[in-house]
């Protein structure tokens, strides 16, 4: 199964995040910013990243913008797969445009404020698919 | 049953007993610390700070069923010069008394 890098400030909503993953038997690992998250983005390439917006220091898109600019560096071949991305944001999704990246595919966002089941439903929807929400 | 206590169960039902104990620790520790920090930004006026700290705990209150903290924080993430007061911390200070009784009847059934 792809493995999930879920990187999020708040260890409440990341173990959260970690359990509804782990409910799908998925495989995860988790860190708590932006710069832990650089690491396992450029050395591990995950299939799917569940990013949190709001982080001090770097933020989730600086991070996705940083990484894939290091990733072209390094990597200036054809790229297999792109990491999926999903957001997981209390911020609304109106205000989370991500450019077209070399790397990354935005899939779709998970809102903090839903109920569990509703967040659990979302995840197992956007982890499970293939293509763009 | 409130629906804090609602929100519990649900998570119990959803993963299990230990999972939501574990959430709730994390947001009792994480309250505490709030606290002391809130009280530092509101004295030195650091509303930017506040709303960064607000945001995070609007989540983690969501995250165990406190929704009526969850607004207040939000209130204090969107308007932070005119919703940011002693009054709004000592509000939060007693919802979040209110919500550790409904932790301990969840934890007593």
């Amino acid at each position: 199964m792809d493995k999930v890098l879920i990187v999020d400030d708040n260890p409440n909503s990341g173990r959260l995040a970690q359990y509804i993953v782990n409910h799908f038997n998925m495989d995860s690992e988790m860190v708590y910013d932006g710069e832990q998250a650089l690491y396992f983005l450029i050395n591990e390439s995950p299939k799917n990243l569940i990013l949190d917006l709001s982080m001090p220091k770097l933020g989730g898109i600086d991070t996705l913008l940083l990484a894939d600019q290091i990733l072209t560096q390094i990597h200036d071949s054809s790229i297999d797969q792109k990491t999926r991305v999903i957001f997981y944001t209390s911020t609304a999704y109106e205000y989370l445009a991500f450019p077209k990246s070399k790397h990354f595919k935005v899939v779709g966002y998970v809102s903090k404020d839903w109920t569990v089941d509703y967040q659990k439903k979302r995840f197992r929807q956007l982890l499970t698919s293939r293509g763009a929400a | 049953m409130s629906m804090i206590t609602n929100h519990l169960k649900d998570l119990e039902i959803n993963f299990n007993l230990d999972i939501a104990k574990e959430l709730v620790i994390i947001f009792k520790s994480q309250f505490h610390d709030s606290i002391k920090d809130f009280q530092i930004y509101l004295e030195c006026k650091n509303f930017e700070e506040a709303s960064r700290l607000a945001h995070k705990m609007k989540s983690s209150a969501y995250n165990v069923g406190a929704k009526e903290m969850g607004l207040i924080y939000s209130k204090v993430e969107s308007e932070t010069v005119t919703n940011f007061t002693q009054e709004n911390l000592r509000a939060i200070e007693r919802l979040f008394d209110e919500f550790e009784k409904e932790c301990q009847i969840w934890l007593s059934k």
